[in-house]
């Protein structure tokens, strides 16, 4: 990188911490640590919750997935504006009034003590590993592609973070998340400005639409109703409207974001941002990755955007089908480059058949690379998606440019990791520590004991994504068992708020919905966006059998 | 409030009106959107 992009990164990083440090006085107390005193203006709240969601690996891998796939990802996100509606006229102001400071306490209200402190429990393991793979996966991609030593690119994504969220608690995460949303937004429109600008002559942005367009990449409405597949219109809007509810309704990251707001009007407000802007600047993040693409059809891209992968391949035995494929590559590139210049001045179906047959031929090529690298590295999952909008930042843009980006990319993942850290320190103490240890101390000790509570998972999270970088299959892991626990622990909320399910039904019941999804899980194909239904639907099921049972 | 006798209707409360004229405006407004990248899609062909 050049020196001005390392000074822009490093401006960055000083700035955000200085800016969270600033809190630290008004967290004096854990009502301002953990709930910033409920104060906050509602559009705080509703930038913080966007940011909390907008994770590294959105920027990263969306990008990636506009760039492959085009804007079909979108459609994950069309149950959202839904999800926050009910959300509004159900948990908002239930747990505002309730005054709690975590989801979970509301749950041993209804149920009891033992209901609580598991669903806490499964939110403290799942949000802890996870926690460390937000940091790993960009950790991994910038160490790869920027060439840093991987342990401090970690450290310098997590140890800022833990700090500001030690001393300042929710205040320092929720106004540092507000700054870190101008930073992506900004970044983001500053690349998709360069790509429209490093647009060839007699190419502009609506031949570069088109172009997209004829390869099946503006497709955003897919009603087949295959459960099989991930990206369907069916399965955003009714599986991802589930994930929402849960996401938003149960996961006590994003349900803090809003116990901190004024009033429950406030907090609706919140969430209604998310409902409104979400989809669009999905749409802006896939556009970059959709404009990537067309930049390279008219610049010859990596034939595989990780280096580190093609350095491998070119180093054992298999480096000589490289270089022919290399050579191949070029040919089959100048002939994409040719009939993309055709379709974008004439227009017409021929061009636009000759274009797709091009740009098959290219892929054909990548595919052939891509067995290369799984021969060598045995890893049959491979993928370079997530390289792919990287890559193109570090070699394609301006200097500045590229420091922003990067920039942007730290913000992204520190947004969510100090909301997480956050959340897991309210969760330790409230939940776990206050109830059961030390229910009756000062306010000051408390206020300690939660400091020392994030700096614990801030380390925890640094160590998991020391191993996570290392072990790509731990990533897969900890997804899988989110996804296990997410549906299970909105229908345990269903349970408590919809029917008169008792205690023992509720435990039960949220043990046999995490069961009925790793059932499914190993049994079929099923997208795992509809884990969330079956979750729902195994706890319901077990949930209300147990209680009838148990009134017996 | 008393959860372990609550009832649903203590938790879901009907909206009132400035609030079911939010939560429509968020309908029609996603409805926009899904229209406008429906049409973006029609406009530039795949």
């Amino acid at each position: 990188m050049h020196s001005i992009d390392w000074i822009i990164v490093a401006a960055y990083l000083v700035w955000i911490v200085a800016s969270g440090l600033r809190q630290v006085k008004r967290s004096d107390k854990i009502e301002g640590y953990f709930l910033a005193s409920r104060s906050m203006p509602w559009w705080a709240v509703g930038l913080s919750v966007m940011a909390t969601q907008l994770s590294a690996i959105t920027l990263v891998g969306t990008t990636g997935q506009g760039y492959e796939d085009g804007l079909r990802f979108v459609q994950f996100y069309y149950g959202l504006p839904v999800a926050m509606i009910i959300l509004s006229v159900t948990v908002v102001p239930f747990f505002h009034r309730a005054r709690v400071y975590t989801a979970y306490e509301y749950l041993e209200r209804r149920f009891d003590a033992r209901t609580r402190s598991l669903a806490s429990l499964l939110f403290l393991i799942s949000r802890g590993l996870s926690c460390g793979v937000i940091i790993a996966a960009p950790a991994v991609i910038l160490s790869i592609i920027l060439q840093w030593n991987l342990t401090l690119t970690i450290l310098a994504i997590g140890l800022p973070t833990v700090l500001y969220t030690m001393l300042g608690g929710v205040q320092a995460v929720t106004w540092t998340d507000v700054q870190q949303m101008f930073v992506i937004v900004a970044g983001a429109l500053a690349v998709g400005a360069a790509l429209v600008l490093a647009l060839p002559e007699g190419v502009g942005a609506a031949q570069a639409l088109r172009l997209a367009g004829s390869t099946g990449r503006l497709q955003t409405f897919d009603f087949s109703f295959d459960l099989n597949q991930t990206y369907t219109f069916w399965s955003g809007m009714i599986g991802g409207l589930f994930l929402m509810l849960s996401y938003f309704g149960c996961d006590q990251s994003q349900v803090q974001r809003y116990l901190t707001a004024r009033s429950v009007d406030e907090a609706r407000r919140s969430l209604l941002m998310s409902a409104y802007f979400k989809i669009p600047l999905q749409v802006l993040i896939l556009l970059l990755g959709v404009f990537v693409f067309v930049f390279y059809l008219f610049h010859q891209p990596p034939m595989l955007f990780n280096p580190v992968h093609e350095a491998r391949v070119r180093a054992g035995n298999q480096s000589g089908q490289y270089s022919a494929l290399e050579g191949e590559f070029a040919a089959a590139f100048a002939q994409r480059q040719q009939a993309a210049r055709e379709l974008a001045q004439a227009g017409g179906a021929a061009s636009a058949q000759e274009f797709r047959a091009a740009d098959a031929r290219i892929e054909a090529i990548r595919a052939r690379a891509a067995e290369l690298v799984m021969n060598v590295s045995g890893d049959r999952t491979y993928r370079d998606v997530n390289y792919v909008f990287p890559a193109f930042v570090t070699t394609q843009l301006p200097v500045g440019l590229v420091g922003l980006m990067i920039a942007a990319i730290f913000a992204a993942a520190m947004s969510s990791i100090a909301a997480e850290l956050s959340a897991l320190s309210t969760a330790t103490v409230i939940d776990f520590y206050r109830r059961h240890l030390k229910p009756q101390a000062e306010d000051r000790h408390y206020l300690f004991v939660s400091k020392l509570a994030t700096g614990f998972w801030g380390i925890f999270a640094c160590v998991v994504a020391t191993f996570a970088a290392q072990l790509g299959s731990l990533i897969e892991v900890v997804n899988r068992f989110g996804s296990y626990f997410y549906g299970s622990l909105l229908g345990v909320f269903v349970l408590a708020i919809a029917t008169r399910a008792s205690a023992v039904g509720a435990f039960w019941g949220l043990l046999g919905g995490m069961a009925a999804v790793a059932a499914v899980a190993n049994t079929t194909n099923i997208s795992f966006l509809w884990y969330n239904v079956v979750g729902v639907a195994g706890v319901l099921a077990a949930g209300m059998t147990v209680s009838a049972l148990s009134r017996r | 409030m008393n959860f372990e006798q609550q009832d649903t209707r203590d938790v879901i409360q009907p909206p009132a009106p400035r609030m079911r004229a939010t939560y429509i405006r968020v309908l029609l407004v996603e409805l926009i959107v899904l229209l406008a990248l429906w049409a973006l899609s029609r406009a530039f062909g795949g």
